[in-house]
Formats: C-alpha cells, structure tokens, sequence
C-alpha cells in the first residue's frame, strides 16, 4: 500500500481503500506445496482427476464420454478476440495443496491459504463474516477484513466457498444453513454427500457436448460449488464463491450448479482473482443454474482475473458457459456482472426461459483497458408463454483494448406473449480501442414484441469540461462519468459488491487518459 | 481440375466443377478462385453471416428443368415507362441495348475482374470469379442526360448462370440504375457488382427482386465511395426459395454518404436476405439505413446490417434502424445489426424492433369503417413508408407503391 497524505475530515480507511485500488492488488502469489499430476491432458489426467476426488464410477465415465468428444472438437473462431494458439498438453490440470483436499475446521486450513483469502478480503473466519452494511469501512474488502462486528447488529451474512486452485479449502456457515435445509457444499462433497442429486442435474443445462470449452471443462472440472434451495426457503444469506488461481501453469475448470426448488430464492455472488504472471493462465468454468417454479436466482459476478500487464503480457484467458434454465412457471433469473478483469473474456450467461410467464435479465458492465479483449453478452431463448427479458449491457473500452457485446434474442414458434428490451451502449475512451456491437434476433412468434437499441459513443466534452470546472481531475471527471453510465447497471448489485465494483470501475480505467 | 477439390461434394458441385473443367480458357486467377471456391464450399449455416441462409442445404436439393430454351418473349418492364437504357442479362447472357449511344456514355461486353481481394473469404464471390466468362460494363461520364439505365437479370430454367457488371460513375456525375431480378422456373443466379463512384458524383440504385418462388439467387455489390460523393440504394424484395442480396460499400475519403434502403414483402416459403457492410474508411462520412421487413405464411425475413468504423473515421454519422413485421404464426424474422467501432469520435446507433400488427390501431381503422383486409394493408403501407420516402424520383416511387399495393392484395 502507498503512503497517503490526505486531506482532513477524508476518513483515512477511504484514503488506503482507494489507494490500494490503483493497481491489480491481487497479484501475490501464496507459497503452498501443492500435488499435481504431470503436466498434459489425456485419459489419464482425467482418471487422475477423478481418482484423487474419490468419484463414483458413473463420473468417471461421464467425464471420459466428454474426453473423448472433445478430442473431436475444435475451438471456436467466431468471438472477436485474437490470442495465440493455445497448446493444452502445457498445463496443468488440477492442482491441490499437498495437506490433502478439504479441512474438517477452519482451523485446520493452512495459515498460509487463510493468509491469502484474508489478503484477498475473503471472510472465512465465520466470527469475521459479520458485515455491517451501513459501517464506516471504504470497501466492502476493507469492511470483511475489519473487526469482527456485533453478530445480530442488523449486520448481513454472507456464507463462502473458498475454491484455490482445484480444490475448496473452505466452506462457511454450513450449519447455519443446513438448518434452513439448504444445501451449500464444494462440488466434490456434494458428490459425496448427495450423490442422487447431483447425478439428476449435472450437465441437463450445459450438456457435455455443448461447446469445446465446456466439453474441456466436464473432462476436467476440479471443484466449484454445489447449492441446492428445497421448497419455499429463501435462502437466508447470502451464498458466495471465491475463485482463486495460484499455482503456476495450472487451469482452473470449475463446476458451479445451484437448484432452487418450487418457490425457493438464493442470491449468489461470485469473486475471482489470479496471481500476476507473464504467462497466460485457462480458466474455462462451467455454471448450470436450475429455476423451477415460482423459484428465483439472482447471480452476481466481480469478475477481477489478472488482466495482464499494460503491454498485455500475462492475464488470464476466461472462456466460461454460464446457462440458467427457468423450468417452471414463473421462474426468474437475474444475472448481473461486472468483468474488468482477464485478458480474454469469452463469456455469455444465457437464460433458457422455458417455463410459462418466467422472466430473464442480465445486467452487465464490461470494462477493458490496455489490451484486453472482451467478447460478451448473453443468449434469451424464449421457449414459455408470457417470457420476459431484458437485457443492459454497459461497454467500457479503453487504451488499446476491444470489447464486444454479442448477444441473441431467440423467440420459438410456441412461445407466445414474448416480451424483450435490449439496450446495448457502449463507451470509447481514447482513440486506440474498439467497441463492438453483435446482436442476433430470431423471431418466430408474431405476438413477440422485441426491442434493441444499441449507441456508441464518447465521453461528453460538455460533462467532462463541467466536472473539471467544479474541480475534479481529469481522472476522477472520467471515473465519475463513467460510474454514471454503467449505473443501471450497478444498482442491480446486492450491495457487498456494489462498492467494489464502483471503486473497480475506477480503478480499471487508470491510466487511461491524459 | 482433380476430384480431391471438393471434400464430400454435393451433386450441385460436382456440376459446376465439370462445367468449370469445360471452359474454353480460364485465366490463373480464374483458376485460383475456383479452387478458393472449392476449400470453401458453399456456405451453410454454421459459417457465421450465414446462419439463416443456407446455400449450402437450399443448393443440394436443386433440381433445375436445364430447359433454358423453353422460355418464351420476355415482356416489357414494367420501369419502361422511365425510358430507361435496357439491357439485359438472359440466363448469363449479355444483351447490350441497340441503337444510338447516349452521350457521355460507354458500355460494353469486358473481361471480368480477376479479384477482389478483401472478398478473398466468400465462397460465392470466388466461384463467381472462376465461372464468369464476358462482364457487363458501363461508364457513365459528367454530362450524361438524366436517363436511368435498367438491367434486368432473367433467369429461366438455367441450373447456374454467374455474370458480372462493372460500373463507373465519373466526377460529378449523377446516374441511375434500376436493377430487376426476374424469371421463372427453378436454378441458381449469382451476380456479382462491382461499382465505384467518383468524388462529387451521385449514384441511385434500385434493385428489385421479383422472382419466380424457386430461384436462388445471390448478388453482391461492391462499391467504392470517394470524396463527397453519395450512394444511394432502394430495395424491394419479394423474396424466392433463397435469395440474398448483399451490398458492401467502402466509404474512401471524407464526405462520402451511403443511404441503404430495403424492404421485404414475403409470402408462402419465400425467402429473402439483405445483407451489408459498410466500412467507413476517412472521416465526416454519413450512413443511413432502414430494412422493414413484412413476413406472412412461412416467410423468412433475414436482415444483417454491419457498420465498420476504422481508427480514421472520426465524426462519422451512422444509424441503422431494422424494423420486422410478422403477420403470421409460422413466419419468421432474423435480424443482426452489427457495429464494429474502432473510433471514438463518432456518432453510431442502431435500433431493431419486432413485433406484429397493432391490435389498438387495427380496431381504430376498422372502428372507422375499414374492413379487416383494408386495415391491415393501410397499416404495412404505413409501416413500409419509411423505405419509399427514401425513393425520390415520383415516377419510381409510384411503381414502388403500385408493388407493394399488389402484393397486399393477396394479403
């Protein structure tokens, strides 16, 4: 952290919060002996896989059906981002610090890994989840790291899987939740423990033959999160997964699937960061989310992976399948995103909105700076009656970085009363970067009332000059614009992320004026 | 020409290559084009730009009568009332107008163009290349008097006829062309425009395609743009088994204008594709479009709009707007309105909408006393307005109005 001077009746905490901000904070590496299988990707890495997770038979062979459908795959062309061949025999493929895969209590996790989460502002401590909303504390990450508060202070709950490299180390507040009979486990204990339920759902939203980094990822995939909402229970705090990349040349593939029964709501976030490398590190997850009737999802990402240095050396490729399918009546997806980070981002969570009258959104802000690329946005396949959706999508683009909004809007012959708002702006900053706008619409019901409007432009010179008037640097005049223009996007996040992600707006754009 | 060319070729390509393997001379280029042709095949669906319209399926199935001789007069256009310079192009066969040339103009029967290189990567633009024997090409100078010229592309029962036109507008010129794509019966017709409008200069085209229902067809254009010189394109399809017309205009040097109409009106399992590009390559440059697509029956409506902004193009102007109409349960409409911006001084939107005929302004009109066919035909009339106010020669935009009111009639 730099030193700050400050000015007075400026709380000090806002001064640090905001100066470690200014550059990507979470490049540290953590120095855990960690067991690996040799480098490469064949059958046997992904028997290995399975081996050391203790998998029944029946996974083994699912993931070898998709092995070996991959292996007759090609990776995809179409996104705009250009990065140069990747070669899957170089890396490695899972990864698990040597101790062994999860720890019975907390107090068992390495004080190393504890170390990093706690750098990284993740609550594992359950004494120190405790968040108190309306605090002094600058940051939400400041807030966590901060004493433990009061425990019924009107403070919010968040429960954490901690996922580092391939395994999780740590999952909070399990009984807590298992009272509320909501199941909330990393993916390997939930094999374990609720073999049945994750036989039913895995892969019957994103099937293992769906896309050459799926395909990869059903293979491989090490860990992620298992969270399972029973009848009528809103979930009582909020879940969350923290991703985190260390080890060198390792991959990260990992499996999120939640299921909210009939009437069920759980509101999910998900962080993520990586280590600073020269080299590009993969991580391809895969996400299945399942809405049955009159249930409710609200997925919310930070998405943080190193970028790359600001030649874009090194950063994280991002090539992610993240899919909802509304199955019952009334269903609602809600999945709102904010992506800074990553030197490719190639990510388009989609909403199958089968179920009468269900209703899909998806609120995103995509930010790239330097030489980022960024191809993203979202598929609405309405197959109910009364389907509703909407999409906003808010592109940043700066220094010499692309970024792309693809998206699809699919009305089927059978859906009738289809509604669809799509607004797509996007923002140039400087005169070396791209902003592109890709949007498909099939519509095959007359009674489909489907809208798109899509604006790029610049920062405003009239708004830009009045806010350096008023006395504001050429910076923050920029960060505040631009926190106004991804504002309806914003406000859509519950609000432990909603700080970090207005601070991250800022942040990703240092640098790139003037 | 060796069998390895095509991997796994339909019967379609197994005719074409003999009829390429046939031809009296083909040039290098020719020959490159071909084999270009042959790595690429015809697009099918999963070659993005062609997700909707699929030559490769719609290719396969064609089964032409071969019975290019059994067509008979061919009837006056219905654009003879403009007086227009016809020529025409008859299953691939050029015929040039008779009598006395115009002044200030020039045309004739010339060599094809060898390549275009930034169309390296279409397969029809390739076999084009290869398969066309004599182009049609025509100059048109400062001071030519204001009569439109007409080329009416007849297809009748040819299984593929390739032919390509060649057009120069001088300095400061104005020309009008009027583009008809006609004939019965079924076959494949691909013609490919290569155009360029010179500063100052002032272009109109009108293409209208009124096939019968089982042609394919496929037209591209290409046009080059220079300094304040204007494009200005009208479409009105009434679609066929597959037809897709392609414009791809390059806006070169500063206050260059492109002004891109279209509008679709399908019945039965028709089909129809507008598809462009426009690259803005300088700065102050103007785009203007407007696609209204109606569909009924089982019609498919497909509209692919891309605006290209490159790092130069600074305080370019564009808007696309694509609206869809669907007056039927089992007909269909795709839009992809596509910006690529590489600037960040600009000014680009884009809107699309969908939907089907106003329920509110239905009842309205037939609350005044209109039945329900008349109602409805006022309100696509009104809805394909924007398109027809782009026309602005009376006399076309009559014709323009008298179609669209023929085809309402079924409605």
């Amino acid at each position: 952290m730099v030193e700050a001077t400050y000015k007075e009746g400026i709380d000090k905490a806002t001064v640090a919060a905001t100066a470690s901000l200014e550059t990507y904070k979470y490049g540290f590496t953590t120095d855990v002996q960690s067991a690996k299988p040799p480098k490469g990707l064949n059958e046997d890495t992904v028997r290995y896989i399975s081996a050391k997770k203790e998998e029944p038979d029946w996974l083994l062979e699912w993931r070898l059906v998709a092995f070996r459908r991959w292996l007759t795959m090609e990776e995809p062309t179409w996104a705009m981002v250009d990065y140069p061949q990747i070669d899957y025999q170089d890396a490695y493929y899972y990864s698990e610090p040597a101790s062994g895969a999860k720890y019975e209590s907390i107090d068992d996790v390495p004080p190393e890994i504890l170390a990093d989460f706690e750098k990284l502002g993740i609550p594992l401590r359950e004494a120190e989840v405790l968040l108190g909303v309306e605090g002094a504390a600058a940051s939400a990450a400041e807030a966590r790291m901060g004493e433990a508060s009061n425990a019924d202070g009107g403070g919010r709950k968040v429960a954490v899987d901690a996922v580092f490299d391939s395994v999780s180390v740590a999952t909070t507040f399990k009984n807590e939740l298992a009272k509320a009979g909501v199941i909330f486990l990393s993916f390997s204990e939930a094999v374990r423990e609720h073999p049945d339920l994750v036989r039913k759902y895995l892969g019957t939203v994103v099937p293992t033959s769906d896309n050459f980094f799926a395909t990869l990822n059903s293979a491989v995939f090490s860990d992620g999160t298992f969270v399972y909402v029973p009848e009528g229970v809103k979930c009582p705090m909020e879940l969350s997964t923290y991703f985190r990349i260390n080890e060198a040349n390792t991959g990260q593939f990992e499996r999120t699937l939640i299921i909210v029964a009939p009437g069920a709501y759980v509101s999910y976030l998900e962080g993520c960061t990586a280590p600073m490398r020269d080299e590009n590190q993969l991580h391809a997850a895969v996400v299945e989310l399942i809405i049955e009737d009159d249930a409710e999802i609200k997925y919310s990402t930070v998405q943080n992976w190193y970028p790359g240095d600001k030649d874009g050396k090194g950063g994280i490729y991002n090539f992610v399948t993240k899919r909802a399918d509304c199955r019952g009546v009334n269903a609602k997806v809600s999945w709102t995103q904010v992506e800074t980070g990553s030197a490719i981002t190639w990510k388009y969570p989609s909403c199958i909105l089968r179920g009468d009258n269900s209703q899909g959104e998806f609120y995103s802000i995509a930010i790239t700076n330097n030489h980022q690329q960024a191809d993203t946005g979202t598929k609405m396949i309405h197959l109910g009656k009364n389907t509703r959706s909407r999409i906003i999508s808010k592109g940043i683009s700066a220094g010499k970085s692309n970024s792309t909004y693809r998206g699809l809007v699919s009305v089927h012959r059978k859906a009738d009363n289809v509604r669809n708002f799509t607004q797509c702006d996007s923002l140039l900053i400087g005169n070396e970067c791209g902003a592109h706008t890709i949007p498909y619409v099939e519509a095959k019901n007359p009674s489909a009332i489907l809208e798109h409007e899509a604006t790029t432009s610049r920062l405003s010179e009239d708004q830009l000059f009045y806010c350096r008037q008023r006395g504001l640097s050429e910076e923050d005049a920029v960060a505040l614009l631009v926190n106004g223009f991804c504002k309806d996007v914003l406000q859509k996040l519950p609000m432990e992320f909603a700080v970090e992600a207005q601070k991250l707006v800022s942040v990703s754009l240092e640098g790139s004026v003037g | 020409m060796s069998e390895a060319l095509f991997n796994n070729p339909t019967p379609f390509e197994v005719d074409l290559q003999a009829a390429f393997a046939g031809r009296a001379k083909a040039t290098g280029a020719q020959a490159a084009a071909f084999e270009r042709f042959a790595k690429l095949g015809f697009p099918n669906r999963r070659i993005e730009g062609w997700k909707w319209s699929d030559f490769h399926g719609a290719l396969r199935k064609l089964t032409p009568a071969n019975d290019a001789e059994a067509q008979g007069d061919i009837a006056p256009s219905e654009f003879a009332a403009l007086n227009p310079l016809e020529f025409r192009i008859i299953n691939g066969q050029i015929e040039l107008p008779q009598g006395e040339l115009p002044d200030g103009l020039r045309y004739g029967v010339v060599e094809p163009v060898a390549t275009i290189p930034e169309l390296e990567r279409h397969a029809i633009v390739n076999l084009n290349i290869a398969m066309t024997g004599k182009a049609l090409g025509i100059e048109v100078g400062e001071n030519t008097p204001d009569r439109p010229i007409l080329i009416r592309h007849i297809n009748t029962n040819a299984a593929f006829a390739f032919t390509q036109t060649m057009m120069r507008v001088s300095a400061n010129a104005r020309a009008r062309l009027i583009e008809t794509y006609e004939g019965e019966g079924s076959g494949f017709y691909s013609h490919l425009f290569h155009m360029v409008v010179r500063d100052g200069a002032q272009f109109h085209r009108t293409v209208v395609h009124q096939t019968g229902a089982d042609q394919i067809v496929n037209a591209v254009c290409a046009a080059k743009i220079d300094a304040d010189a204007a494009f200005n394109q009208t479409s009105l399809s009434t679609g066929s088994r597959l037809s897709r017309h392609e414009t791809i205009v390059h806006l070169w040097a500063q206050g260059g204008s492109a002004e891109i109409n279209s509008a679709a009106l399908l019945c039965d399992d028709r089909h129809a594709d507008f598809t462009t590009h426009v690259v803005h390559k300088a700065p102050h440059c103007r785009t203007r479009q407007i696609h209204k697509g109606v569909a009924r029956d089982r019609a498919r409506n497909v509209f692919q709009g891309k605006f290209e902004v490159e790092r130069e193009a600074q305080k370019t102007d564009a808007k696309m707007t694509a609206n869809a109409l669907l007056l039927s349960d089992t007909a269909e409409a795709n839009h992809k309105p596509e910006l690529e911006i590489y600037a960040d001084d600009v000014e680009c939107a884009h809107g699309s909408t969908c939907g089907a005929l106003d329920a509110d302004a239905l009842f309205y009109l037939r609350q005044r006393g209109l039945n329900e066919a008349a109602a409805r035909a006022l309100l696509v009339e009104a809805f394909l307005g924007e398109v027809l106010d782009g026309v602005d020669d009376e006399r076309l935009g009559d014709i323009f109005r008298n179609k669209i009111a023929d085809w309402l009639v079924y409605e």
